[in-house]
């Protein structure tokens, strides 16, 4: 490769210049059947290069870059052309680390922006592109960016949609109508679409977020749209951030602020264009939403542990306490608490009564006394029974590095005298060796 | 709930709660930890997109 055989062009969303040696630019003139908003321009000369480089060689293309754990190899054109704009795409979330990345389709519905977060083979793909035949503007199929300030908005990356073929038994011939008028170009695998301008993802398009939808595709069910509880909304968020250089522990307070007071719910669906038409009826037409169902009590709970029957098998010996190793951060959302541990960014969902444990283990806590706290706070439910799940799961807790033992205490712990009506939070109760 | 009989057990229950973050309407259930860390995730960022688009 020569100096000469170098071009830079400029992308209008990127600060950078890229890259192109020997010839590679030809990629650039199938971009506009892949994405919208992506303008670009060459430049002799920049004061900043984006880290990513295009090169044509043998007549083969090769993608660089640092978020790649190898170079993409590619010999046709349209995948080069795909990959460059997944790239493009990348190096603009690297230059933006407000934003936050998320896996998932977005529609705008009545004046607010849904999301639908999901992994591959979710069906949102295809939801998307239902949603688009119906009238709706889509924001992003695959991924899109959310803002962290509030209220936040989802921005469209402008990537187009794509599907994967044959399309699913759920489509009808309505829908595969318009995959086939809008069909920009077609490999063995997908379809790529070109929507109509403002029916599709546009790269900076915005819409104020206004509900997150979980998708539970299920052959020959009806659709159903019920509430789900807000851990449930953050869990799939957290599960698909894609924000290059955000660690979990950081993502996870930012995703729990963009979630407060945005309702969650779960889109049940065996039918594309039912699933449409129940979209509509709630966010558009005001059809009132299945409540979340209450708690239930946990009706085995109400018995004895077998193992703990007889009163005389303890995992941990008596007087043992735990406490909350370093260096975890928790983050409450209603009864649960989410936890990031360590550099790894391991994490961690907290049912209730696994929250309610974590909140006592502050200070250092007995398995007796959390276990009578409990059982005075729960007085339907076995004793005996929370003994067990309590042992149980400090010792979950202990395997996965969220809690540590301190040394034993002299058997004389009592139940403290605290939560008396004092006040917001009450007394905390602290054991204390003798 | 069995001792919510007077005003008193009433108040203790909700401050206990309280002590325990958890809301007036909570039910016991056994306490579950779920990992969600990238090991146990099944998609994982970058990847996650990266391994939908072809040639990837």
């Amino acid at each position: 490769m020569t100096q000469e055989d170098t071009r830079l062009y400029a992308f209008a969303p990127l600060e950078g210049a890229v890259r192109f040696v020997g010839g590679s630019e030809v990629l650039l003139q199938l971009l506009p059947r892949l994405c919208t908003g992506w303008s670009f321009e060459p430049v002799t000369e920049a004061q900043r290069l984006a880290p990513l480089e295009v090169a044509l060689a043998d007549g083969r293309f090769r993608l660089s870059a640092p978020w790649q754990d190898a170079p993409v190899d590619e010999s046709d054109p349209f995948r080069a052309a795909a990959n460059l704009a997944v790239d493009l795409l990348e190096a603009h979330l690297d230059e933006h680390p407000d934003l936050l990345a998320i896996h998932g389709a977005c529609a705008v519905l009545g004046d607010t922006a849904v999301l639908f977060p999901g992994s591959s083979r979710a069906g949102k793909s295809t939801l998307s592109v239902a949603l688009a035949a119906a009238g709706f503007p889509v924001l992003a199929d695959d991924v899109l960016a959310l803002s962290s300030e509030q209220p936040p908005h989802a921005i469209s990356l402008g990537m187009h949609p794509r599907l994967r073929l044959p399309l699913p038994d759920a489509a009808d011939a309505q829908l595969a109508r318009f995959v086939a008028d809008h069909s920009a170009a077609e490999d063995d695998k997908y379809a790529y679409l070109a929507l109509p301008e403002g029916a599709g993802p546009s790269f900076g398009r915005t819409a104020r977020l206004g509900a997150i939808v979980l998708l539970e595709r299920e052959e020959g069910r009806d659709a159903e749209l019920v509430s789900v509880i807000p851990g449930d909304g953050l869990q799939e968020l957290m599960m698909q951030q894609l924000s290059p250089a955000l660690s979990q522990a950081d993502a996870l307070p930012r995703l729990a602020t963009v979630l407060d007071g945005i309702p969650c719910y779960r889109l049940s669906y065996g039918d594309l264009a039912d699933a449409v038409a129940k979209l509509r009826a709630v966010f558009v037409e005001g059809e009132e939403i299945e409540a979340a169902p209450a708690p239930v009590e946990d009706e085995a709970a109400a018995s004895p542990t077998p193992a703990t029957q007889e009163g005389t098998q303890r995992t941990f010996a008596i007087g043992l306490r735990f406490v909350r190793a370093d260096g975890a951060t928790h983050h409450q959302i209603e009864d649960e608490t989410f936890l990031t541990l360590g550099e790894a960014g391991a994490v961690f969902r907290l049912n209730p009564i696994s929250s309610a444990l974590w909140n006592l283990v502050e200070n250092p806590m007995s398995v007796d006394l959390c276990t009578a706290l409990l059982a005075e706070a729960f007085p339907d439910i076995d004793e005996r029974r929370i003994m067990a799940d309590v042992e149980t799961h400090f010792a979950q807790m202990q395997e996965a590095g969220l809690v540590a033992i301190v040394q034993p205490v002299a058997p004389a712990e009592t139940l403290p005298d605290a939560p008396e009506a004092d006040g917001p939070g009450g007394a905390r109760p602290v054991e204390t060796a003798e | 709930m069995k001792n919510s009989a007077t005003p008193g057990s009433d108040m203790r229950r909700r401050n206990l709660l309280k002590l325990l973050g958890l809301s007036a309407a909570a039910a016991y259930a056994a306490p579950v930890l779920t990992d969600l860390s990238p090991a146990a995730a099944q998609t994982r960022p970058t990847t996650a997109t990266r391994a939908t688009r072809p040639s990837r």
